[in-house]
């Protein structure tokens, strides 16, 4: 078990929350243009890392809030809590390091 | 048309509706308020609109600032999220207020939803009403934490409640949905037998949660 801080509503319990993926994917802008593999590619290949993770997380207890997390997922520490829409953890190519 | 019976979610529960006649120095007192006026309201936060039309019915603009409540004509009105919140009034003023706030907010972008049905709310008072949430909630509840005007939604002993601090440490208000309510009144009443526990006859007003209860009507022509 551990703690998250809420955006909006600070520290709270690990329980009050509902992981919800992988953060940081962004939609294809035109998906009828992608190839199947791409199109497979987006809905399913997720990146699993040893390490840093950028995640969403509900607070589904509390303030119903999607937001972003950046956390090791060996250490279970979670290095930083954004709203949405400013992931992180992306580069300048928007691909998740 | 057949007639729908009023019915409080711990019919099963008679000491919730007649009360225990426990001792007056109990550690804990319990009651249900219950068939209270409870409404959704949606708005953005953002939106000066929204947040002029709701201080007209209110008396007060909602509170922006995260799990803070405000009182305001005999309302309270508890943040819940970004763009929601649970507004509580006393039964009768229930369908007044509806129509009050649906003709106040009838142009700008929000949503005015009746809860009432779905749930109910128990009074936790006395000097150990702090240690019974303890047992079930993994909030901090710290006066330093959770002072006057601190409310919030969690989970207490597994079942999603909304709490409401009315005086710092001692004296709290849980609003619980119907379906988890007879189950949770067990709970409450469970956790605090040890600290000897008095039960309240069930009373359907917001005055004696020190509440000053006044006609929405009147507010929100004024």
């Amino acid at each position: 078990m551990f703690q998250i801080d809420c955006p909006w509503c600070g520290p709270r319990d690990q329980s009050e929350f509902a992981y919800a993926g992988e953060g940081g994917i962004k939609r294809p802008e035109d998906p009828s243009a992608l190839t199947d593999a791409e199109w497979a590619d987006y809905l399913f290949m997720r990146q699993n890392p040893r390490g840093r993770h950028h995640e969403q997380w509900r607070h589904v207890h509390g303030c119903g809030q999607f937001f972003d997390v950046v956390r090791q997922t060996v250490t279970y520490r979670i290095e930083s809590v954004d709203l949405p829409g400013r992931p992180a953890l992306a580069n300048a190519s928007g691909e998740v390091r | 048309m057949s007639k729908i019976k009023l019915e409080s979610p711990l019919i099963d529960q008679p000491e919730a509706r007649t009360g225990n006649n426990g001792p007056t120095n109990a550690g804990v007192t319990l009651v249900e308020r219950s068939f209270l006026g409870h409404i959704m309201l949606r708005g953005r936060s953002d939106d000066a609109a929204f947040l002029a039309a709701c201080a007209r019915v209110f008396g007060v603009e909602p509170p922006t600032a995260p799990n803070t409540y405000a009182e305001g004509n005999g309302a309270v009105i508890g943040w819940m999220g970004p763009t929601e919140w649970l507004f509580m009034v006393d039964s009768e003023a229930r369908a007044a207020w509806l129509d009050a706030l649906r003709e106040a907010l009838a142009d700008v972008h929000a949503g005015v939803v009746d809860l009432s049905g779905g749930q109910t709310t128990i009074g936790l008072e006395g000097s150990h009403a702090l240690d019974v949430l303890a047992k079930g909630s993994t909030l901090d509840l710290h006066p330093r934490v959770a002072g006057a005007g601190f409310c919030t939604r969690s989970l207490l002993a597994k079942s999603a409640m909304f709490l409401r601090v009315i005086e710092t440490g001692h004296r709290f208000e849980i609003v619980v949905r119907r379906s988890f309510a007879d189950y949770l009144w067990q709970w409450l009443v469970d956790a605090s037998g040890e600290y000897g526990l008095r039960i309240l006859p069930a009373e359907s007003s917001l005055a004696l949660a020190g509440l000053d209860v006044a006609a929405p009507r009147a507010a929100a022509t004024a």
